[in-house]
């Protein structure tokens, strides 16, 4: 490899459990990514009254940025419910953490690899 | 106010039994394993359970577990999206770092996160500043959740305020005094705390500590989940207690400072505009005034002016009632009303136990407006606060997503945690077991405190956050017989076991540092198995009694810091570990310039608070974003200009012989 000097590269390989930790660590990090685009846009742009920026924002605020979005203003009057949940709750809250908990468990069965973490561990189990 | 019923103490008792028995379990064991490995990391044999309940735990009563239902109460569902990063919370906090910040800390045996840090870039620097950061906030953070604790023992036990102040019974010196100011009901409450939280820890360490997690976890996620059917029950479905909140008239909640002074305004017309008051304004007037209301204009809004009935010395005299009749028969403002309801004894939404309400106006104020809130705010964002600012704007909806998940990666406390479990399918089990629970409290607490404000609709403003959860536990189902006594028990000793799984954990953090990271491996490494046995049981009783003779004491500063103890320990923590276990290239003065770079962040842009100012929220963003940011940015520039790192250590970081598959 080349981050290490020839003569330890040629007699030493990246560790596969950092590899895999590192691969692991990126793919949630992207589901972390992909709830946080879903959950905030979709409830700040259908379960907002207004969107009024930060009273305390210093420098300009972010959502003058995003603009005033006044054709997106809730009409209160349009309220539906699914199961009594608000409409924006269910589906910018509710459905995705389903799904996220779905996505959990896909991850946590098929891509993540029970590595050996080496010694120290103790016998018995808390 | 409400009387104890038995059950309550009865219940806390057993909670009480039940650690005790924990922590001498756990003594048991400890006799048997090697000390400080024990003490402090129960011996790296973390199972699923225990790893996903303490896990839980510590991170659920990061500000959020007990605070939380008073905000849905007071915001309603916008609540809901404030909590959202906890559908990857579990995921992200445990999954990013765990495996490989375990295996990484076995390589050198680091029972610590300063430890990983000094190992991992052979720098006594960066281990030293790491173990301050660590008792800087640990110290100050113990002294106010300490005080807590009393008066969560004070409100369960029921201790009556009128033992009045240590004074009167007993004289102390001068240099006393202010132990001699504090009621005898809040130092029993103290005592009482203090004395459970450090016996239990001391005697147990690490082991008793998780324990005790797990029988808080299990026992408050039952509570939830049965507590939600009740709740939705009582107030006639979900569907039915959105509609009630959208219908009812607009409303605020107001006090006056004198006792049982809560006040509600309801404003007649749902709909906002010309001549219809946006809210109400108090005003304390020159002395010796006379009680009078108006209408004012103040912009473009209206506000019903109260102009309260003051003494010779300035003080405040009129009294809830006074204001009531003032306001309803005034010609011009009564008929904007639908009606002024005022806290009598009795009266149901009269919460505040000590009778003191929610004090009206902050010290030094001359004036204080409440702007109405309108049903509908309660079912959509962004919510309001109490002074008409938006409660939960894009900025802050940005910043939660990342507070809770990725800085809660960042924690201390939760990251040892992460070095303590035994194997890699430990902790796939736990993250699938902390996804689950999360997904049953967090969305249950949201409907069972919305579904509150339609059975407890006029509560003050909770500022002082426990109250409504136990308010709701002891009023909804505390009147329908024992099981449900019980059940609302757990409810009131919620705050109690919330702040005693912070303290425990804190108050072994703070040990560690002392024992392993100042003497054991900075000042003499050769000290004998028994010098460290006894120095940690010394030092974790020493640090509970330094607090608990500290929170007899009145420490401005301390809520200044405790603020922002999460942001700050995440930005100082959470990249040099990140960068440090992930990338070759992380050099030592890097992780130094990451690690002062994020905290010194964190801290300038919370220090205008220290001065009478407010958080710098630079573009509306949480400070702990940017703390975040410049740490990162810090760690991989000076990592690149002063690169590359000692060979050794990529080595044997990042790097296994070939010939030997299973690693050095």
């Amino acid at each position: 490899m080349s981050d290490l000097g020839n003569n330890t590269g040629d007699r030493y390989q990246e560790d596969p459990r950092f590899l895999n930790a590192r691969r692991e660590a990126w793919m949630i990090l992207g589901l972390w990514l992909v709830a946080f685009v879903w959950t905030v846009s979709y409830c700040y742009l259908f379960g907002y009254l207004s969107h009024p920026p930060s009273a305390n924002a210093t420098g300009g605020d972010i959502a003058r940025v995003v603009g005033e979005l006044e054709s997106f203003n809730r009409e209160p009057t349009s309220l539906r419910m699914y199961f009594g949940i608000p409409d924006w709750v269910f589906w910018g809250i509710a459905v995705p953490w389903v799904l996220c908990i779905a996505a959990s468990f896909a991850f946590c069965l098929l891509i993540y690899r029970e590595d050996e973490l080496g010694d120290g561990a103790d016998e018995d189990e808390i | 106010m409400s009387e104890t019923h038995p059950a309550t103490i009865a219940t806390f008792l057993l909670y009480i039994v039940g650690v005790f028995i924990l922590a001498a379990i756990s003594h048991k064991i400890l006799a048997k394993k090697s000390f400080m490995g024990e003490y402090f990391l129960g011996s790296r044999g973390l199972g699923s359970w225990a790893l996903a309940f303490t896990f839980a735990a510590t991170s659920a009563s990061g500000g959020s577990f007990t605070g939380f239902p008073a905000l849905i109460y007071t915001h309603g569902w916008i609540l809901a999206l404030w909590i959202a990063s906890y559908m990857v919370v579990p995921i992200c906090t445990m999954g990013v770092m765990g495996k490989r910040l375990n295996n990484v800390a076995r390589k050198t045996g680091a029972i610590t996160i300063p430890d990983v840090l000094r190992d991992r870039f052979e720098s006594t620097a960066l281990g030293l500043f790491a173990t301050s950061t660590i008792i800087f906030f640990t110290v100050c953070n113990l002294v106010a959740q300490f005080k807590a604790g009393a008066i969560a023992v004070e409100t369960i036990l029921n201790l009556p305020p009128s033992w009045k102040t240590v004074g009167d019974w007993i004289s102390l010196p001068s240099a006393f005094d202010s132990i001699s100011n504090q009621t005898v009901a809040y130092l029993v409450g103290l005592v009482i705390f203090a004395a459970v939280v450090v016996i239990y820890t001391a005697y147990g360490g690490f082991r008793a500590v998780v324990w005790t997690d797990v029988m808080q976890g299990v026992i408050m996620g039952l509570g939830v989940v049965i507590l939600l059917p009740i709740i939705l029950n009582r107030a006639g479905g979900l569907e039915e207690v959105n509609r009630k909140i959208q219908n009812h008239p607009p409303l605020i909640v107001t006090s006056v400072p004198q006792t049982n002074n809560d006040l509600a305004f309801l404003r007649k017309s749902r709909s906002r505009g010309e001549g219809i008051p946006d809210g109400v304004e108090y005003v304390i007037p020159e002395p010796g005034s006379k009680p009078s209301v108006a209408l004012v204009q103040h912009g473009q809004k209206t506000y019903i002016q109260v102009r309260l009935g003051t003494n010779r010395d300035g003080e405040p005299v009129t009294t809830a009632e006074e204001i009531k009749k003032l306001v309803t028969r005034d010609p011009l403002v009564g008929p904007l009303l639908a009606g002024v309801e005022a806290n009598e004894e009795g009266v149901q939404y009269a919460y505040n136990n000590d009778g003191t309400g929610v004090v009206v106006l902050p010290a030094g104020k001359k004036s204080q407006r409440w702007d109405f809130i309108v049903g509908d705010e309660f079912l959509f964002g962004p919510g309001r606060k109490a002074d008409g600012t938006p409660f939960h704007p894009l900025g802050m909806a940005i910043s939660f997503f990342f507070m809770w998940a990725i800085s809660g990666m960042g924690q201390p406390g939760t990251m040892v945690r992460l070095i303590a479990f035994k194997e890699s399918r430990t902790l796939k089990r736990a993250i699938l077991t902390v996804t689950i629970y999360f997904g049953l409290i967090y969305l249950s607490l949201v409907m069972i405190f919305v579904a509150a404000r339609t059975l407890l609709p006029y509560l003050a403003i909770p500022e002082d956050a426990d109250k409504s959860m136990a308010l709701v536990a002891t009023r909804v189902v505390g009147d329908m017989g024992i099981g449900y006594a019980m059940l609302a028990a757990i409810f009131i000793a919620a705050p109690f076991a919330a702040i005693m799984s912070t303290v425990d954990s804190f108050l072994l953090m703070i040990s560690s540092s002392f024992v392993r990271d100042i003497y054991q491996r900075t000042i003499n490494p050769d000290v004998s198995e028994r010098a460290v046995k006894y120095g940690s049981y010394a030092t974790t009783t020493l640090v509970g009694v330094i607090v608990t003779l500290l929170a007899t004491q009145r420490i401005d500063f301390l809520q200044y810091i405790i603020v922002f103890t999460g942001g700050g320990f995440a930005a100082t923590f959470l990249c040099p570990v990140f960068l440090g276990i992930y990338w070759k290239g992380m050099t030592r003065q890097g992780a130094l310039a990451s690690m002062v770079g994020g905290f010194s962040i964190v801290v300038g842009m919370f220090a205008p608070t220290m001065l009478g100012g407010s958080r710098i929220d630079l573009f509306g963003l949480h400070p702990i974003f940017w703390g975040l940011f410049g740490s990162l940015m810090l760690g991989i520039v000076v990592s690149k200009l002063t690169g590359p790192p000692p060979e050794h250590l990529v080595v044997r970081y990042f790097y296994q012989l070939k010939a030997d598959a299973d690693g050095s």
